[in-house]
């Protein structure tokens, strides 16, 4: 008796259910998407979050789609601007003796780079230890990136100043299908939320450049494991 | 509609049974003037004679508990007050039916017996869905290197229960060449990854547009909000885990016990949809992080992720990165056949 109650309830619940869900209407998904969106309006998020970001909207090019803003990089080097110490062009330096390193400040004046162990006998060396492994050297020195005149700027293939804050400009330039997917949002990471202003992570974010590729790690913890339940086929 | 109230009259019975474990009870006078709508949904639903006698004998065991507890002269205010919070929540009604002012004197009265309790603030919200949005996921199969941030991220976001293994998100392991055949996939691998020759994929709950499992719910406490979420009334929830039945994509998770969350690492930015501290025996899932996710914000696992294989954004802004990857990348979702419409797409490079 029980279970033929429990029957009839089952089928009243199947038969009754039948959805009214409006959503339905537009037989797919994809159909209510494309229906719903055509008066879409934007949602804007606070900025919740601490990244110093360029308010002037990124534009990459002109469709409105690539308008995001990118995070300052200038302000997270903490060595820029380079020319506090590099004052000379990488030329004039070699000239000079070779040392890349001339302080440009009061006390410094008329101080040739040989002269340094005069005074100091320890020097405090900055990113001396940078060793490049990213393609082979045929391809890509210290040069290819960063401009020997002007220190505090990147450099095109075509020898025009990049702005540190865009170095996205020198990655894109052998990277071009990273570069569109990552304009358009399938590679990398939006940094504040979903809504607008729409920030995007740049390539250095996450890619170290002087050795860009993604390494092996240890998982940061064990996986989950079979439970009694579970039935995934 | 009437089946529905059928459906949440046999459901007062049954949690009523629930309450013998909970020994607070309440002073006895003033409870018949609750205008509760639970109250309400409860006392005006037809009923049959084998749940009345069932509701009788509750109610005898509720009287009983107000009695006593009334009677001690030694409970202090801050019990009674505990004791009346718990009985409004007890007799409160399907969230899903709530006027928004419910809505919030549920949530003031979680968040109070959380302070009497514990001594400590939480922040819970009962926020809506944002009109013109539609949640949508997409995961690059080709990015994701088996690191498991994000479900680090989830547990801490989700105050998780922090031994058993119910995470939300699961990351399998696949060997290339075989398709994505589940079955063959190695979910417990821990070495250094990404291993030779193995792709990863993260499943968790999609998000259905169609969702099997709103469906079955003998009580409908599991139901899909207007902006695409699924979510799960935790309190509305009998734990007969039909919906973890019907789910194909083993999205969902049944807590088996009470979870036990540090008090330093609770997450206190909570959404009674959400992360709030769940009880024993009921539902749960990814619930694309509502408290986050409603707030402008990316659900955490994709805040986690270090190289970018999660992408989330909104289905209905035509310029966001999620319509770029659907309408312009090949995307698949699983058991596309089935009809239900995961609103989670996989890409690759
Ligand atoms: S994935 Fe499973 S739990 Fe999530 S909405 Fe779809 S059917 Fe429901
Ligand atoms: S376990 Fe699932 S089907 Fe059962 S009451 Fe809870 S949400 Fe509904």
């Amino acid at each position: 008796m029980q279970r033929f109650i429990y029957i009839i309830i089952i089928l009243t619940t199947l038969f009754s259910c039948k959805t009214e869900d409006p959503e339905k209407e537009y037989g797919s998904l994809h159909k209510r998407i494309e229906h719903q969106s055509e008066h879409y309006k934007p949602f804007h998020v606070q900025n919740n979050s601490e990244i110093e970001y360029d308010t002037t909207q990124v534009a990459l090019d002109t469709i409105a789609a690539h308008r995001f803003a990118i995070p300052k990089r200038s302000s997270i080097v903490d060595t820029y601007p380079c020319n506090n110490c590099h004052v000379l062009s990488v030329e004039e330096l070699k000239k000079k003796g070779g040392n890349f390193v001339t302080p440009k400040d009061k006390t410094h004046d008329g101080v040739s780079a040989k002269d340094c162990k005069s005074c100091h006998e320890y020097l405090k060396k900055s990113h001396w230890n940078v060793s490049l492994n990213h393609a082979d050297d045929k391809a890509m020195n210290c040069a290819t990136c960063h401009n020997q005149e002007e220190m505090n700027n990147l450099v095109s293939l075509t020898n025009k100043n990049i702005n540190f804050n865009n170095s996205y400009q020198v990655c894109s330039q052998c990277h071009s299908t990273q570069f569109n997917e990552w304009k358009n949002g399938a590679h990398g990471k939006q940094l504040t939320g979903w809504g607008e202003p729409k920030v995007r992570q740049t390539c250095v974010g996450c890619h170290n450049p002087h050795d860009p590729a993604i390494k092996h790690r240890w998982p940061s913890r064990l996986n989950t494991q079979m439970i009694e339940q579970r039935d995934l086929e | 509609m009437s089946n529905n109230i059928k459906k949440w009259f046999s459901i007062g019975s049954n949690r009523v049974e629930k309450k013998e474990s909970c020994d607070s009870g309440k002073p006895c006078s003033c409870k018949s003037e609750k205008t509760n709508d639970g109250f309400d949904q409860v006392l005006n639903a037809p009923t049959d004679r084998r749940s009345a006698i069932q509701k009788l004998t509750a109610g005898l065991l509720i009287g009983a508990g107000a009695v006593s507890s009334s009677c001690s002269v030694s409970k202090t205010d801050e019990a009674k007050e505990i004791s009346d919070i718990d009985w409004e929540e007890y007799f409160k009604g399907n969230y899903k039916l709530m006027t928004d002012t419910e809505k919030q004197s549920t949530v003031d009265r979680l968040v109070r017996s959380y302070e009497l309790r514990n001594d400590k603030k939480i922040d819970m919200s009962a926020a809506g869905p944002i009109d013109d949005v539609l949640y949508g996921y997409a995961f690059n199969i080709s990015k994701c290197q088996g690191y498991m941030d994000c479900i680090n991220a989830c547990v801490e976001e989700n105050n998780q229960d922090r031994d058993s293994q119910m995470q939300y998100i699961r990351i399998h392991e696949i060997e290339k060449g075989e398709g994505i055949e589940f079955k063959n996939g190695d979910d417990t691998y821990y070495h250094e990854v990404p291993a030779a020759k193995h792709f990863y994929i993260g499943t968790q709950c999609y998000h259905c547009d169609n969702p099997p499992c709103v469906e079955v719910c003998p009580v409908q406490a599991t139901w899909k909000e207007k902006d695409g979420l699924v979510v799960i009334d935790y309190d509305w929830c009998i734990g007969c885990r039909y919906c973890m039945a019907a789910c194909p994509y083993d999205g969902r998770r049944f807590n088996w016990k009470t979870p036990e969350v540090p008090e330093e690492e609770v997450n206190k930015n909570q959404h009674y949809l959400g992360n709030r501290l769940r009880k024993k025996g009921v539902m749960e899932k990814c619930t694309f992080c509502i408290q986050r996710s409603r707030n402008g914000k990316n659900p955490a696992c994709v805040d986690a992720c270090p190289t970018g294989a999660r992408v989330f954004g909104n289905l209905l802004d035509p310029n966001s990165d999620i319509r770029w990857i659907i309408e312009n990348k090949k995307v698949f979702r699983l058991k596309e056949e089935l009809g239900t419409e995961p609103k989670f797409w996989y890409y690759m490079d």
